[in-house]
């Protein structure tokens, strides 16, 4: 006698959405999360359009200095639209900016797209480089630490990387700086002096301190956090359960253990990426390096406001773009969400 | 090929030496405190041997100790466990991973949390296998005949799923196939049935029994449930506080208990085919209704969850509302507390009507209508003491100053059989009994004409639960209280219930006197249900007592 006949076979209910629905509400997601990234930077575009305008300057007067005459200002205030209502102008200025056409640089009268591109590469390239270390050392590591668990390497690694957080971006940079670039071995260059018109990527002697004091500035708060989940997990019942079968501990932490605890970098990632794009003006001005951060600072110098609005908003579009692709990553590590296309 | 698996080494060994033999087995904590201490016993060839305890007793600990393993904060630090002569406790790391699985292999208690949650069915079930050296095709084909043999589809959809995509009973199911893939002689089996339900957990039984029976399998059966024990077990071990009280046999362990915790225990096991003990069936007719609930419909957001219930509750009855997890049991009592407003359908108190927002009810209804939580453990403010918890409940609904407050709170405390100098310790320094004591003195103490009591047992073992079911008897006696007792756990009613409503997937079957409905059930589902409902009573005539 068989068991399926003395126990009766338990029928298997059918599981919607493994094929083709899970798809279809998966891609009804993506298309929703889309939506409302860009209803989220059609806000951001507001908010930064108003606060440009509600700096207490004056384009005009900033752009022609204090020996302007009055009939001077009000011709490039006529010029510049700045004349009109708010509405129009923002509305104006959004039109321009769905053609591509982000107006003209008060300070440097070039198109503002001209300006913006090789500074955006240059981000993208420094950005690019530490996502790449960062990410695979903070696996490793966190990794490292969670299997040695509160043994003496485990706690000193970590006093270490708490008192690297602790440290100011600028410190490290100058400290990189210090040892390979000047006194001790200066084997690196110093300053980077990417020439205008060409990108970091094309330049990677000049990206290395830069992208060294990056990782070094993002990677502990990783690590830690990576740590922290493979701690939680390896304690998990079903880790327990796996040993009990007899996997071997390899197995356990790289099979069992790590793909349950990913998703934390993930989120973390996309938050230290969403800094480094242009939070860290830091990096960018120890090293003269010419990113994002660094034309920020100078528009706001020159109010130099379409400028400064392309910034903004590029900086936003990042944050909505590293969130999104976290997001996804996030679903497609957690079969739970995969298969039910997306719960949240 | 498999060979590893096919090659026996103890083939030879004869029937009659233990597959397992554990002597002096000790495990503390790292403070040096014991968990068990002095633990030895011997388990045979297609043995099921059932180790019995409640929580808290070191059963746990001495079923991992057979795979040499010991929870985080533990370790074991005297003893044997041979198996098949060999000491796996001071075997390598390399050769304790082979005899787990290969030698002996253990089914955790709750399937939900036992299987990693990123990985295929059928990667959790080859892995061990392929590192024994199986390759591919053989594991794919081991997986297939162990899910025959455990009454699962061996279909290529069913092992490519996670396990979120199966119930609860095929999860268990799996876990037993998986521990059963290296052809083990020994199976440990931790509660692997205390999270499901009856009938799975019936179907599960037959399933273990079968399997111990046909491969020569010896089973170390962990669990807290007497009913279980009496309709599985060959020999029994009871343990309390980390020690061995007594090992019998099943036959000699119900028919003749010997030590005093184990009479106990057995006394306190309620069955649903005992004598009825509760007097006299109240008169209905001529008692007056105090809760009527009209066609009640509920919902969570578009799903509907309760359909067309009605019933109601007379003065002074307890109606039992039983049914497995997720038929809207709780769901029920919620809408009737107030606490579900997604609800529609009439509910009549004292003649009135009963809005569905506990908020807009007036305070008098409040007071008469009092609430108790599954879980002591979660349901008192940790941060108040009893006395505090209690006081509070008395200020909101009776009012007054503090002195007579203070003597209705060690009046009631008396009343539920705690000291009343307890008022003054927080919820940590009791014990779970003593907690779920509190939260029914809690609602005492606004004096309520109806109490609502959602599965208040069922985190408590058999000897607390069975003076808790005291508490509310002498209650319910003494002052004529009304009671919804809700419960999956038919056996619990059989003496506190006048009335018994059983629900299924948010429908009432059946509804009707106890004696009637456990007696004579007319709905098919009922009767599935009381079928199902292991009694020791019956086991016993069936398995010892006709036949010795």
């Amino acid at each position: 006698m068989t068991i399926s006949e003395s126990a009766g076979l338990i029928t298997v209910p059918e599981v919607a959405g493994i094929g083709a629905g899970a798809r279809h509400r998966e891609s009804v997601w993506i298309l929703k999360r889309l939506g409302s990234g860009v209803l989220v930077l059609l806000a951001v575009s507001v908010v930064v359009f108003a606060a440009t305008q509600a700096l207490p300057s004056d384009p005009a007067q900033a752009m022609l200095g204090r020996q302007a005459t009055p009939e001077l200002l009000d011709a490039l205030r006529q010029k510049l639209g700045l004349d009109q209502s708010l509405p129009v102008q923002y509305v104006h200025w959004f039109s321009g900016l769905l053609h591509g056409d982000l107006g003209t640089s008060l300070a440097s009268q070039q198109p503002v797209t001209g300006v913006l591109g090789p500074r955006l590469l240059n981000s993208l390239a420094l950005l690019a480089g530490a996502a790449l270390i960062m990410i695979p050392f903070s696996i490793g590591a966190g990794v490292f630490l969670a299997a040695r668990r509160d043994r003496s390497l485990d706690r000193t690694v970590n006093a270490g990387l708490m008192a690297v957080m602790a440290l100011p971006d600028f410190v490290v940079g100058t400290i990189f700086l210090l040892v390979f670039a000047t006194t001790v071995m200066p084997v690196l260059p110093a300053v980077s002096l990417v020439p205008p018109g060409a990108s970091g990527f094309s330049h990677p002697r000049e990206l290395v301190l830069p992208v060294l004091t990056a990782v070094t500035i993002t990677a502990p708060f990783l690590i830690r956090q990576v740590r922290a989940s493979m701690i939680e997990t390896l304690e998990s019942e079903h880790i327990a359960q796996a040993r009990l079968r007899g996997i071997a501990e390899k197995r356990i932490i790289w099979r069992h253990a790590l793909p349950n605890a990913l998703v934390p970098l993930v989120q973390g990632s996309a938050l230290m990426l969403s800094y480094l794009l242009g939070g860290v003006v830091v990096i960018e001005y120890v090293f003269n390096y010419p990113g994002l951060g660094g034309m920020l600072n100078d528009a706001v110098v020159y109010r130099d406001l379409p400028v400064l609005q392309a910034v903004s908003l590029t900086f936003a579009a990042g944050v909505v773009a590293f969130n999104l692709i976290a997001d996804l990553l996030t679903i497609m590590l957690t079969p739970r969400l995969r298969t039910s296309g997306g719960a949240r | 090929m498999q060979i590893q698996a096919e090659s026996d080494p103890v083939e030879s060994t004869s029937d009659s030496d233990p597959v397992v033999r554990v002597t002096g087995l000790r495990v503390e904590l790292s403070s040096g405190r014991e968990i068990v201490d002095g633990i030895s016993f011997d388990l045979r060839r297609g043995q099921i041997l059932c180790l019995v305890g409640e929580s808290g007793s070191g059963k746990t600990t001495v079923s991992t100790a057979l795979l040499a393993y010991a929870r985080s904060g533990a370790h074991i630090v005297a003893g044997t466990v041979e198996l098949h002569g060999e000491d796996i406790l001071i075997a390598s790391a390399g050769r304790r991973r082979d005899l787990r699985g290969e030698t002996v292999a253990y089914v955790a208690q709750d399937p939900n949390s036992a299987f990693n949650p990123a990985l295929r069915i059928a990667t959790q079930m080859t892995e061990a296998v392929l590192a024994h050296g199986w390759d591919k095709a053989a594991a794919r084909a081991r997986i297939a005949e162990v899910l025959v043999e455990v009454g699962l589809p061996a279909s290529k959809d069913f092992i490519e799923r996670y396990p979120h995509q199966l119930s609860g009973g095929q999860l268990q199911r799996v876990g037993i196939a998986m521990a059963l893939m290296l052809r083990p002689d020994v199976l440990v089996l931790d509660e692997p049935t205390t999270g499901l339900d009856v009938t799975t957990q019936s179907r599960v039984l037959v399933l273990v029994r079968d399997l111990c029976s046909r491969n020569g399998i010896g089973a170390l059966y962990v669990t807290h449930d007497l009913a279980v024990v009496a309709d599985i077990a060959d020999r029994v071990i009871v343990m309390l506080e980390g020690r061995v009280v007594e090992e019998a046999t099943a036959a000699e362990l119900f028919t003749r208990p010997q030590h005093e915790y184990t009479q106990q225990l057995l006394q306190a096991v309620p069955d649903v085919a005992a004598a009825d003990l509760s007097g006299p069936t109240p008169d209905s007719d001529r008692r007056s209704t105090i809760l009527a609930v009209e066609g009640l419909n509920a919902a969570y957001r578009h799903e509907r969850v309760l359909h067309d219930i009605s019933f109601e509750v007379t003065q002074g009855e307890c109606l039992a509302i039983v049914g497995e997890s997720g038929s809207g049991k709780s769901t029920l009592s919620r809408c009737l507390i107030g606490l579900h407003p997604e609800q529609d359908g009439a509910i009549t108190w004292d003649q009135a009507p009963l809005d569905p927002r506990s908020r807009r009810r007036s305070a008098a209804v409040r007071k008469d209508i009092q609430y108790i939580f599954q879980s002591p453990h979660n349901s008192l403010n940790p941060r108040r003491t009893v006395g505090e918890s209690i006081g509070r409940a008395h200020a909101v609904v009776v009012g007054g100053s503090a002195a007579p407050r203070r003597a209705a709170v060690a009046e009631v405390l008396e009343r539920v059989g705690l000291r009343p100098d307890m008022a003054g310790l927080y919820p940590r320094g009791l014990s779970g009994g003593e907690r779920q004591r509190v939260a029914i003195a809690r609602a005492l103490v606004c004096r309520p004409k109806l109490l609502i009591c959602d599965e208040i047992t069922s985190a408590l073992d058999v000897i607390v639960q069975a003076s808790i079911l005291d508490l509310l008897r002498e209650l319910q006696r003494a002052d004529g209280l009304s009671m919804i007792f809700v419960t999956h756990n038919l056996a619990v009613v059989r003496n506190l219930a006048d009335r018994v409503m059983v629900m299924n997937a948010g429908n009432v079957v059946e509804i009707g006197d106890m004696d009637a409905v456990l007696s004579n059930p007319s709905d098919s589902y009922s009767r599935e249900l009381v079928d199902n409902t292991l009694s020791m009573a019956t086991l016993r005539g069936e398995r010892w007592v006709a036949s010795g």
